[in-house]
């Protein structure tokens, strides 16, 4: 008789012991979802906006050339589709050009903004046939972005240009995302 | 046997104990929360502050030549223009804008037309804020300078608009 009081006097003790810790688990779990609220986070209305002007202060940048066609970075982008090879001042491919330059402003604009990543991208438009335009898509900066399955921003551009009575367009894009 | 009715007061005295505990607990996890949830509402309000400063900064035709893209000329002329620019975008508020081209800052001063510098400051005075950074353009009228003429340059660079923590008077 004494063992079976023992018994239940112990079973009740667990019991409690047992309603506490879940308590106690309970209520860790209220106060983190609380705390997530409070979090504040970068609005996508920002990194939207961030992403659209970093393509166009980008394109519309002066690469340090003054011959035609080698003036803004978006004219030496356009010029390294061309199938005819043209070099700036002389001295520099077109896409080679390009390339330096769009590095250099990502990079330099990276600094200001450490914790994004950025996948510069340009290719011919689809829908248009272009004469006398390379095939090819240029990729400038973490291609690894492009597959990625993460929260991406994407802004877009256009860049027309007439040549010989035949019109060029390209896609330009830039992704971005959080690192 | 003899001891039960003690047991089970000892249990249901430190059963309310803990109760109590928890009770106090929610209270100030509760008060605490407020708080928080108070100062973060007030940062979103000095963010969305900031944004929309920016926003319009951008676009302001007394500052740009085109949408983000600044005219180096309206910049330095509105340098010492503090208080007309308050009247335009608020009190309380900062704005920088500065050429990347790898030098170090220098500052534009105000009344003097020197392509050299490189940074554009408005209303800056100490203390804490919070700020966005936007990707722009600076349009100068004379980047190249030669014999037969001369040529405007646009370079990249960015703009910082920050808003001013509000201190208790």
């Amino acid at each position: 008789m004494r063992l079976k009081n023992s018994f239940n006097i112990h079973r009740c003790g667990q019991a409690n012991l047992i309603v506490i810790i879940f308590t106690i688990i309970m209520f860790t779990g209220i106060i983190l979802l609380f705390l997530s609220f409070l979090q504040e986070r970068e609005s996508r209305d920002y990194m939207n906006l961030y992403a659209h002007n970093l393509l166009l202060s980008i394109l519309r940048s002066d690469t340090g050339y003054l011959d035609e066609g080698c003036k803004l970075v978006s004219d030496v982008i356009a010029c390294s589709f061309s199938l005819k090879p043209w070099k700036c001042g002389n001295v520099i491919p077109c896409e080679t050009l390009a390339r330096q330059k769009v590095t250099k402003y990502l990079q330099e604009y990276g600094n200001l903004k450490k914790n994004y990543r950025y996948l510069f991208i340009v290719e011919p438009d689809k829908r248009i046939i272009s004469y006398g335009m390379k095939k090819m898509t240029l990729k400038i900066g973490d291609e690894s972005l492009e597959n990625e399955k993460i929260e991406k921003i994407v802004a877009n551009e256009k860049i027309q240009k007439i040549e010989h009575g035949s019109q060029k367009l390209l896609n330009v894009k830039i992704i971005l995302a959080k690192k | 046997m003899k001891y039960k009715g003690q047991i089970q007061l000892m249990e249901q005295i430190i059963t309310l104990f803990f109760i109590i505990i928890i009770i106090v607990f929610i209270i100030f996890f509760l008060t605490v929360w407020q708080v928080s949830r108070a100062n973060v509402e007030k940062n979103r309000v000095e963010q969305r502050r900031a944004m929309n400063i920016l926003k319009r900064m951008i676009v302001s035709e007394y500052l740009v030549k085109e949408n983000s893209m600044f005219d180096d000329s309206k910049l330095t002329s509105m340098l010492d223009r503090c208080e007309d620019l308050e009247k335009l975008f608020g009190e309380n508020w900062f704005a920088e804008i500065k050429i990347i081209n790898g030098k170090n800052d220098i500052p534009c001063s105000p009344g003097v037309y020197d392509t050299n510098c490189n940074l554009w400051t408005y209303c800056k005075k100490k203390g804490n804020f919070t700020s966005y950074i936007l990707p722009v353009n600076v349009y100068r009228k004379v980047g190249w300078i030669f014999r037969r003429g001369i040529v405007p340059k646009v370079y990249p660079a960015y703009i910082k608009v920050g808003v001013y923590h509000e201190t208790k008077k």
